[in-house]
């Protein structure tokens, strides 16, 4: 699977045409956006940290999981880092497949597993002023 | 390097980033320490605010807490992840 993490703005279309081919007859976008709230808190922004090298790793992880269980499905994904503004795009997954079923399921795969696995942070930063590290629901950290 | 202790690399993100100040380090650490031990030795569990629960990374996989560490080892203690 074909991963970026980058600092500028991610371009939809670009990571579409990653995963476009003349055999599938579905393209989809997962489009991850910057919320202007959390848990009854108003959110101005949020900064992202990532680890990059570990990233690839992961995705060669995640991309290995889809392709043994969607062979025909093609995902890439973006991921930004620094600070976005509100309804910024922090992550774009691209999925393609001959038909759609794959294409939704392998797109939902994957997300689920950035969710859990990607070496990604994100500090929410507040109409207060006051910031906050805030993590995934899915990531479970095995601490002894 | 003195008998006994192994030289490993640590990365730090997000929280214990903020936390230890720095990006990396080198640091001596003594041989046969596990993973979770070397954390708890960097980040105390009596600290205020409690360090957070972590995933751990050894050579770019992630193990068990209580994987041993080997010498010349790269490690990282990544706290709970916040991507998408």
């Amino acid at each position: 699977m074909q991963i970026a993490i980058q600092p500028g703005p991610i371009d939809p279309r670009a990571v579409e045409a990653q995963v476009a081919h003349g055999g599938c007859g579905a393209v989809l976008s997962f489009i991850g956006v910057v919320r202007d709230n959390h848990q009854g808190r108003s959110v101005t922004g949020i900064e992202y940290q990532a680890w990059p090298r570990m990233c690839a790793k992961v995705a060669q992880d995640i991309g290995a999981e889809i392709r043994e269980r969607w062979p025909h499905a093609r995902v890439a994904l973006v991921h930004r880092t620094g600070r976005l503004d509100i309804g910024e795009a922090s992550i774009v997954i691209a999925a393609s497949a001959p038909h759609r079923a794959e294409a939704y399921e392998a797109s939902r795969h994957c997300i689920d597993r950035v969710k859990a696995l990607l070496p990604v942070w994100k500090r929410e930063l507040y109409v207060e002023g006051d910031t906050r590290w805030v993590h995934n629901a899915e990531c479970a950290p095995v601490d002894a | 390097m003195l008998a006994g202790l192994m030289r490993v690399t640590i990365h730090y993100f997000a929280s214990l980033r903020d936390r230890r100040g720095l990006d990396s380090e080198q640091l001596q650490v003594p041989e046969g320490l596990s993973m979770a031990a070397l954390y708890h030795q960097l980040f105390p569990p009596d600290q205020l605010p409690p360090p957070p629960p972590v995933l751990y990374v050894l050579d770019e996989q992630y193990v068990a807490a209580d994987t041993p560490i080997p010498d010349g080892a790269e490690l990282a203690f990544l706290p709970p992840l916040g991507g998408g």
